[in-house]
């Protein structure tokens, strides 16, 4: 066999693949990252608002199926991924979301168990300095979190003993500085943290001098357009630089870290498709509830963007017919940009106009939900006909977002919400999907006989080569997806050094 | 259907003109107002806050488009809540003129407060999302 130029290739440097190489460069291996992206600060981003340089090889490409309605993918190509815009909410999965097959008889179980990935997510927790706390009996054997949870706001205090079990959100908004990072002081943008406290892998690789180790070579600006293998193992990586130079990379081991979209098309670019690859794709229902109450919702206060979270819409019997709902108020209510222009447009101005915002933020109750769906093959990623810049097939989405098993969710939590929260004189006025696209889950997903990869994120047919990250996830919780990605990227890592030795 | 030489005011060149018109006046009436917080003060009055906090919310919008387009987003706003502007303006010029200066104007949390009398203003988005409870 003809020496490979690296050891460990890992193509993508988000969560997934920063922590990946992490634990090899820890253990001594040598590692080079492609990226498609390019190095940016963080207080560059801020001069900016962007998170990424504008370069060739960092722009979006994907298109959505042109019969369905577009749907706002949200990834972001820069050294560090989507680490860089990502809002900071950090849950474990539940037991139940490893095993909903076997419980609930839907979707699918996971190849593993809440109990295998626990030392991980401990790790995960410590590296992104994770806030939480509460004793929520859905965690039966967890340790202590590594930061005192952020205090409950106002609007906690006023739902807590009417939305039980209610507890302290599990935040990467950390209460304490740790690090180069200061501690979360209420800024509520939390996608360009002005104070750069909200986690990501900067943090890590600065800490760590991760991108200064000689082990590590960071090949940014650079697209990964295929791999290419012999027999039962992939030999190189077909690279394309953003001055759209071309050269090869081989590797002991390839491991794909991009986000969903992207390690399914690569995979597909290398003629790797099958009956799994690209299909099953999720992105997490995210939706905003307005709920007006006959009194002061109490918005506006807290020491973070969100601060306590309920825990009744994410586990039980009901999940035979609709998802898991998490739920949780958004501190800062009611953003009345929206109502100012509806209100101006209708004639009302000056004090009757403020007269007006100051009533809605005052009486309106902001909850975000983030949904489960059950896994469904017609949401996939393929290659479109039309070409990128570099001449690769685009990536073609097709995402009919709804379902039944959607719906029924919608129905009845809304239902009981009005219900649990009368004594407030709750009312939904109005629901609405906000940051879409962020999570893009499922489509190389790990199964021991099904799906593309194994329990360590091993392509099934490629010994060396492992497809890794959100991509992974047979089904999806309602849980927020990036802890988990973390922790199934130490446990990777550490996977790699020993099966190295 | 027009034909060349047609005079007919028809309804698609009354909304061009009415729109031009719009233009045109927000663009002399800005140039006036832009001398001095005029403008500020106008916005004021419209949001039904004070020329301190219609400054700061009209400075973020500046910062976020940029001044040139800042510019332009602003005289039309001015056109169309103004006489004549705000009776003339076709619906969607309007409409269209409001929500593009007041989107920009309030966008974050700190923003809101600010409009809401809540929260004094302040220059940084830092710290400012969210009154201490």
């Amino acid at each position: 066999m003809a020496t490979a130029d690296v050891d460990v290739a890992v193509v993508g440097s988000g969560f997934c693949g920063m922590f990946v190489a992490r634990e090899l460069v820890r253990a001594g291996r040598e590692v080079t990252i492609v990226e498609r992206g390019a190095t940016k600060s963080h207080a560059r981003q801020l001069e900016d608002r962007e998170h990424a340089l504008d370069i060739p090889s960092a722009a979006p490409n994907h298109e959505s199926d042109p019969k369905l309605a577009d749907y706002p993918w949200d990834y972001v190509y820069g050294v560090g991924g989507c680490s860089l815009h990502w809002a900071g909410v950090a849950p474990r999965f539940l037991e139940s979301d490893f095993e909903l097959r076997t419980r609930y008889g839907v979707g699918r179980d996971w190849p593993l168990s809440a109990r295998q990935l626990e030392p991980f997510y401990d790790e995960a927790e410590r590296a992104l300095a994770v806030a939480g706390g509460g004793d929520n009996p859905l965690f039966p054997s967890r340790r202590p979190y590594p930061q005192p949870p952020q205090p409950f706001a106002p609007v906690d205090r006023l739902l807590a003993g009417l939305m039980k079990p209610y507890f302290p959100l599990a935040q990467s908004r950390p209460t304490r500085s740790v690090g180069g990072r200061a501690a979360c002081c209420g800024s509520a943008t939390c996608r360009l943290c002005p104070v750069d406290a909200r986690y990501s892998v900067l943090h890590t690789a600065g800490d760590e001098h991760l991108l200064d180790n000689p082990r590590l070579t960071l090949r940014e600006r650079t697209v990964a357009a295929r791999v290419r293998t012999d027999r039962d193992r992939v030999t190189e990586i077909e690279l394309i630089q953003a001055d759209g130079e071309r050269s090869t990379l081989s590797a002991g081991t390839v491991v794909l870290a991009c986000n969903g979209i992207e390690n399914a098309a690569i995979l597909l670019r290398s003629g790797l498709g099958g009956d799994d690859v690209g299909k099953w794709l999720y992105d997490h229902e995210h939706r905003l509830i307005y709920m007006t109450l006959d009194r002061s919702a109490r918005h506006g206060k807290g020491s973070s963007l969100a601060t306590g979270i309920c825990y009744d819409y994410a586990d039980g019997d009901f999940r035979r017919r609709r998802g898991a709902l998490l739920v949780y108020p958004y501190n800062p209510g009611r953003l009345l940009s929206d109502d100012l222009i509806d209100e101006l447009i209708g004639g009302r101005e000056g004090r009757a106009l403020h007269n007006r915002a100051r009533n809605l933020f005052d009486r309106t109750l902001v909850l975000d939900t983030l949904g489960e769906d059950l896994p469904r093959r017609e949401r996939r990623v393929e290659l479109s006909p039309r070409k990128d810049s570099f001449g690769l097939p685009r990536n073609r989405i097709r995402y009919p977002a709804d379902s039944d098993y959607l719906e029924r969710t919608r129905r009845a939590v809304h239902a009981d919400l009005e219900h649990r929260l009368r004594p407030l004189g709750a009312r939904i006025e109005k629901t609405f999907p906000v940051a879409q696209g962020a999570h893009q889950l499922g489509t190389c997903y790990m199964g021991e006989r099904g799906g593309v990869v194994d329990s360590d994120q091993r392509h099934h047919r490629f010994e060396n080569l492992y497809v890794a990250g959100g991509s992974a996830f047979p089904s999806y919780s309602a849980h927020h997806p990036t802890l988990t990605i973390t922790a199934l990227a130490i446990r990777l890592g550490r996977h790699l050094v020993s099966d190295a030795r | 259907m027009s034909h060349p030489g047609d005079r007919r005011i028809t309804r698609r060149k009354l909304m061009a003109g009415g729109a031009g018109g719009v233009v045109l006046l927000g663009g002399v009436g800005y140039g006036r107002f832009a001398v001095g917080d005029e403008f500020e003060e106008h916005v004021a009055g419209v949001l039904g806050t004070s020329t301190a906090v219609a400054t700061q919310l009209t400075a973020a919008a500046r910062k976020r488009l940029g001044g040139f387009e800042y510019d332009q987003v602003a005289a039309r706003f001015l056109a169309v809540t103004t006489f004549p502007g705000s009776e003339l303006a076709p619906g969607s010029i309007r409409d269209k003129a409001i929500r593009r200066l007041v989107t920009e104007m309030i966008t974050e949390s700190s923003e809101n407060l600010i409009y809401l009398g809540l929260r004094e203003p302040t220059n940084s988005l830092a710290c400012s999302g969210l009154l201490r409870s």
